[in-house]
């Protein structure tokens, strides 16, 4: 069947904006949008979690360690293991529903640009936080499926994959923690925004920050568009204070996996 | 705290557990950074006392389930693999057990001629130490490289085949260290056998 380029939905038109938080109650405060983890979702696959930021919504599962099925882009002799991400955006994610011309010559089941970008940033991001030189020649598999996307999915997919990775028992240094802000043109910052609540503003950039909170280390720092560093240093001070506050619900959720695994069935 | 309660700590990775120093030490499932023992997997939080002496430190260990083991081959492991094929230069095998851990995914490993014997090893041949189907006990050596994969030794005399099939299709009795024979038959096949010490005894991991 052939489809439009692209098409919105009827509901985009007919949206009422009164359930929403209004837009001054998010500015310049830690306002961050409902936030819910769970591990130990999937039945079948080593270790999973699921996320919902909002309205994103996302599944990640996580299978290993296993022989290295893909190629290593560093050459040496595979010292430390490796991370195999791929992401897969649900068709039904996006409002609006867009074919690029990119994306209208590829074959069914092939990673679109956005979802090759995104796998990159998660393997950058969780890299550094699972023990890698612990499993020599071997390959964890991470599979993460956008369910719905309204903004900020880099951040829950790290702290979705991180915790699915705890919860199939994967050594690692520290969980992923990670949010994300937009910066308004008048250096104000919209904390954990969401597509809806941005749609009408004018945004001059956003600021994706992702770290190891007990380690205190940042493992992500993504910007886009134009601030000043004076406005980045703020950005990325508030965007660790909101990583630090979802801390003990993804603690409390792997507690609770940890729980459930360990009684008998 | 300690391993006594039923009701034990249940930590998650990057958790905080102890200063690393005199009384306490680094052990399974935990890592030591910045002079801290944090917890690196998601478990139960053990502290074992040191076997012996008061004043030596006891570990600190993060553990799951029995039956959840993440184990991967590594340098020196013991490994229990079965023959896939074999070739002039090598066989082809695949890990199944490290220690005494089963693997949740087999790995590839390759056991070369040279690796087979402790002596003569330019005179070993591949076909008569080893046959497909063969269940080998074997140290990892190597990790390879980019094309290759694991590498495997025998040249110990606990290592080798401890179980294969005849030609005929039965099991092979081991009768010395170059031959084991048939069940059914009595023919005698070649292979490179493994002394195993005692099989009520658990084979310990070194």
């Amino acid at each position: 069947m052939r489809l439009p380029a692209s098409s919105l939905p009827l509901s985009h038109f007919t949206q009422s904006s009164s359930g929403l938080p209004s837009h001054s109650d998010r500015q310049n405060t830690a306002n961050m949008r409902p936030f819910f983890i769970r591990a130990n979702v999937l039945e079948s696959a080593k270790g999973s979690a699921y996320i919902e930021m909002g309205n994103t919504k996302l599944v990640c599962s996580v299978d290993g360690p296993k022989e290295i099925t893909v190629s290593s882009d560093s050459g040496d002799a595979y010292s430390e293991g490796i991370l195999n991400v791929r992401v897969k955006f649900a068709v039904f994610s996006h409002q609006e529903r867009t074919v690029s011309d990119a994306d209208a010559h590829r074959r069914i089941g092939d990673p679109t640009e956005l979802e090759t970008k995104l796998a990159a940033n998660i393997q950058d991001g969780l890299s550094p936080a699972v023990c890698l030189d612990r499993i020599p020649r071997a390959q964890i598999d991470i599979n993460c499926t956008i369910l719905e996307d309204q903004g900020g999915v880099l951040s829950a997919a790290l702290i979705c994959a991180s915790s699915a990775l705890a919860d199939a028992g994967i050594d690692m240094y520290d969980l992923v923690l990670s949010s994300s802000l937009a910066v308004v043109d008048n250096d104000q910052m919209i904390v954990d925004p969401s597509t809806t609540c941005l749609a009408d503003k004018p945004i001059s950039g956003s600021v994706t920050v992702a770290l190891m909170p007990s380690l205190n280390q940042v493992v992500t720092c993504e910007q886009s568009g134009a601030c000043s560093p004076e406005t980045l240093r703020k950005a990325i001070r508030l965007a660790t204070e909101c990583c630090v506050k979802l801390h003990p619900l993804v603690q409390k959720a792997l507690v609770t996996s940890v729980r459930l695994r360990s009684r008998p069935k | 705290m300690t391993a006594t309660t039923s009701e034990k700590k249940i930590c998650v990775p990057g958790e905080r557990l102890f200063a690393d120093g005199e009384e306490h030490r680094s052990g399974k499932g935990t890592h030591s950074t910045h002079g801290f023992i944090y917890a690196s997997v998601a478990g139960f939080l053990h502290v074992v006392p040191s076997p012996i002496g008061e004043e030596k430190a006891s570990t600190v260990e993060v553990r799951r389930f029995e039956d959840d083991d993440h184990a991967v081959p590594f340098l020196g492991a013991i490994v229990t693999a079965k023959v896939l094929n074999i070739g002039s230069r090598f066989a082809k095998c695949s890990i199944v057990c490290v220690g005494n851990s089963i693997l949740s995914h087999p790995f590839n490993a390759q056991l070369r001629r040279e690796d087979i014997q402790a002596t003569e090893r330019d005179k070993v041949e591949v076909q008569k130490c080893v046959r497909p189907a063969d269940v080998i006990l074997a140290r990892v050596i190597g990790l390879g490289d980019n094309q290759t994969s694991f590498y495997l030794s025998t040249a110990e005399e606990e290592l080798g085949v401890v179980f294969g099939t005849s030609d005929a299709g039965f099991k092979l009795i081991p009768i010395s260290w170059t031959h084991m024979q048939c069940s059914l038959t009595g023919d005698k096949e070649q292979r490179k056998v493994a002394k195993v010490p005692n099989l009520n005894l658990k084979t310990t991991s070194s």
